[in-house]
């Protein structure tokens, strides 16, 4: 599975210091755009899963995701924020630096989980999460996140 | 010609037509009443077309459908012969034979003493009491084996009290026609008819003849009907060869004089212990061509019946024979049982289940007009036509009474839907009655852990995701479980039950026919369905479980009618053991 055809540069936001609020909102409005569906609902879908449980996984890692049946293709969207956001509750009370933002049509239920694994894998190594908070650009960051698949 | 072919048989088709549709459709309106059998209603419509009602079946229509209500006693004949497997009469035989003389020769005493006494009342002749006595006696002993029958197939029986009904009903016919056969002999020889001739030996000989030449001509029919299906198997070939046996066997006994029904019964039971599993297939081809031969025959009953010509010291004479036979069954019966020990169900309702009368008392009517007509008469009125009034009108109220009362009985005994099929469960049954009630269920935030802890504590491979107010938002299946496990362990701390669920492709509500449900899950081949009320769930419908209910309800009553049979058997030893302690 290539994140490619999942993630485009224009997809992947660098913020300061900042909310989980404002970092996930950010993320859902630029997903809309690409996926051309309304963002309130996005938006909502993704606060509804947070509700049930925090998608910080520990190690400075935040996979929001969502199934919806307005979305057509599962597309990604990546927040990066070197600064942290203090408040996203991950399970080991640890700051979020990467966010990544997954939504998936409503019927494609072994590509969700697919993508969420694959994600989770490759944002296991350290040095490529350094790496990737020391980048300036979203360009950078997109080669940092395509190095090296499998 | 063909005038002559439309003279003759256009009205008697018309006649035949209007009897099955009107006969059917009465049928339809009795079911639902449900405490009157089907063949009432047969009977009733008989009634209103006969010569009692609008008369549109006719004397002359009667007479030429005289060949018609011979094939169909043969049929019934066949059917109840296909009931009588040797095995059971070698179990339960010799108490068979016990009750069936009490019961027979009871109905036999009482009919005919209380006959005797009108009679005697009503003519002042003690001769004319004997006569009337001896032969409504006779005819009182004989009980109807389709409409009894009727109900217990009806009503899916099984038990005791069933077996007993089914083979007391159908060696019935033989003890009537041999009381009968030596009552109207000298019935006959005392009012100065002697309609069968030759004297007391002659007519015994005669009776002989009927009943053995019947029973021998069934079964050496019976033997090679079972030849001939060996190499014919299939349907149309086997239908053909079936039919035609049966008509030989009819025509044969008519033509010779013997008895159609015992023939006819001899034939069925022949086949039916030659071949115990193909005779099965032999047999459900005449179960199908059997309702309208049953409906017609019914009706034709019904029609039959004049209760316009019946006057005042007649009823009385009606009410003699009914009383009187509806004691002896009851009194006999339940001797009969006692003596033979039998089941208790047995004792208390058999005598209920025999109160029936239909085609053989009619017969042996017509039969008795016949010979008894032409001599001695009382008010006017032939000794033969009494004899037929008598029992025709008694048939109407032994038709009516006789199967509610079959069905009162085996209520009582316990016995009804006991001998139920997978089929028969499911057409009864509703999801409400196997879905389980409180399914292991989920909540969207479940977190993976918990969704595979469950998985190892409940035997069920379907898990429903349940929000406020247990509405259902969603299942996860085993399918949807192992596209996340085959994935690495670091992901599984993102997922919730909500993140794994789907929604459901179908949901039934509680009060779906389990027939329609199961079909539902067939068609999309599911394992499992959720039950919703409103968007509630208040159950599952599980395939492997809903098909060991059912395998565990029929085991069940299997069970029951053998455990009750065991406890039978037990106190019947108790009994005796203690009567022999007692005389010890």
């Amino acid at each position: 599975m290539r994140l490619e055809h999942y993630l485009a540069p224009e997809q992947i936001l660098m913020f300061p210091a900042t909310s989980k609020q404002s970092v996930l909102d950010q993320l859902s409005n630029a997903l809309a755009t690409t996926l051309e569906i309304d963002s309130q609902i996005l938006r909502d879908a993704v606060w509804a899963r947070e509700a049930l449980m925090s998608t910080g996984i520990g190690g400075g890692i935040g996979v929001p995701h969502v199934r919806l049946k307005e979305v057509k293709r599962a597309t990604m969207a990546v927040g990066v924020c070197p600064g942290g956001i203090t408040d996203y509750e991950s399970i080991d009370a640890s700051d979020v630096h990467l966010a990544v933002l997954i939504a998936a049509p409503a019927g494609e239920h072994e590509l969700y989980i697919r993508l969420l694994a694959r994600v989770a894998d490759v944002l296991r190594s350290r040095e490529r999460r350094e790496a990737i908070l020391a980048a300036t650009d979203p360009n950078e960051v997109y080669s940092l996140l395509l190095a090296e698949q499998g | 010609m063909l005038a002559n072919v439309l003279q003759i048989h256009f009205p008697i088709m018309l006649v035949v037509g209007a009897a099955l549709v009107a006969g059917g459709l009465g049928a339809k309106l009795f079911q639902k009443l449900r405490v009157i059998p089907q063949v009432v209603g047969y009977i009733l419509i008989g009634l209103a077309l006969g010569e009692t009602g609008l008369g549109v079946i006719d004397n002359p229509s009667l007479s030429k459908m005289k060949l018609f209500n011979t094939f169909a006693l043969g049929v019934i004949g066949f059917m109840i012969g296909g009931e009588l497997k040797l095995d059971v009469f070698r179990k339960y035989g010799k108490q068979f034979i016990l009750i069936l003389l009490a019961e027979g020769i009871a109905a036999f005493v009482l009919a005919g003493a209380l006959v005797f006494l009108v009679t005697w009342w009503v003519s002042g002749s003690v001769i004319l009491g004997v006569a009337l006595g001896l032969v409504l006696g006779a005819i009182a002993s004989a009980t109807a084996p389709a409409a009894t029958v009727d109900v217990l197939w009806e009503n899916k029986t099984r038990g005791p009290l069933t077996t007993a009904v089914f083979a007391i009903v159908a060696m019935d016919d033989g003890l009537a026609l041999l009381l009968y056969g030596i009552a109207a002999s000298i019935a006959g020889n005392l009012v100065g008819t002697s309609g069968s001739g030759g004297g007391m030996l002659a007519s015994m000989g005669h009776v002989a003849y009927e009943l053995f030449g019947a029973v021998g001509l069934g079964a050496a029919s019976g033997l090679l009907l079972n030849w001939i299906l060996k190499a014919n198997h299939d349907y149309d070939k086997a239908m053909i060869f079936i039919l035609g046996m049966m008509l030989l066997v009819i025509g044969g006994a008519h033509a010779a004089g013997m008895d159609v029904i015992l023939a006819t019964m001899a034939l069925g039971m022949t086949v039916a212990n030659l071949t115990p599993f193909r005779s099965k297939e032999t047999f459900g081809i005449v179960e199908r061509l059997a309702p309208p031969i049953y409906v017609l025959f019914f009706v034709i009953v019904g029609s039959r019946l004049r209760l316009g010509d019946m006057c005042g010291w007649m009823w009385w004479l009606a009410s003699a024979f009914v009383v009187g036979r509806t004691a002896g069954k009851l009194l006999g019966s339940w001797l009969g049982a006692r003596w033979a020990r039998a089941a208790s169900s047995v004792r208390k309702y058999l005598g209920m289940c025999l109160f029936s009368q239909a085609g053989v008392a009619i017969g042996l009517a017509i039969d008795a007009s016949e010979k008894l007509n032409g001599g001695t008469t009382i008010n006017g009125m032939e000794l033969g036509n009494l004899v037929l009034m008598t029992v025709t009108a008694t048939t109407f109220l032994v038709q009516i009474v006789g199967p509610a009362c079959v069905r009162v009985a085996v209520h009582k005994a316990g016995e009804v839907g006991m001998n139920i099929t997978r089929d028969d469960l499911l057409d009864q049954w509703n999801v409400s009655d196997v879905m389980q009630a409180d399914p292991a269920a989920l909540t969207p935030a479940a977190s993976f852990r918990e969704i595979t802890q469950m998985l190892g504590e409940q035997d069920t491979m379907v898990f429903p995701v349940l929000g406020e107010g247990d509405r259902l938002d969603g299942m996860i299946t085993m399918q949807d479980l192992r596209a996340a496990l085959g994935q690495s362990p670091g992901m599984w701390n993102l997922l919730v039950a909500f993140d794994l669920m789907q929604p459901p492709s179908h949901t039934v509500a509680a009060e779906t026919p389990l027939k329609e449900a199961l079909q539902t899950m067939e068609d999309m081949q599911l394992d499992s369905l959720p039950v919703l009320r409103g968007d509630a769930l208040v159950g599952m419908l599980d395939l492997r479980r809903t098909q060991r209910k059912l395998q565990q309800e029929i085991f069940r009553r299997q069970e029951q009618v053998a455990d009750r049979e065991q406890a039978d058997l037990l106190r019947e030893q108790i009994k005796a053991e203690k009567a022999k302690r007692a005389r010890a």
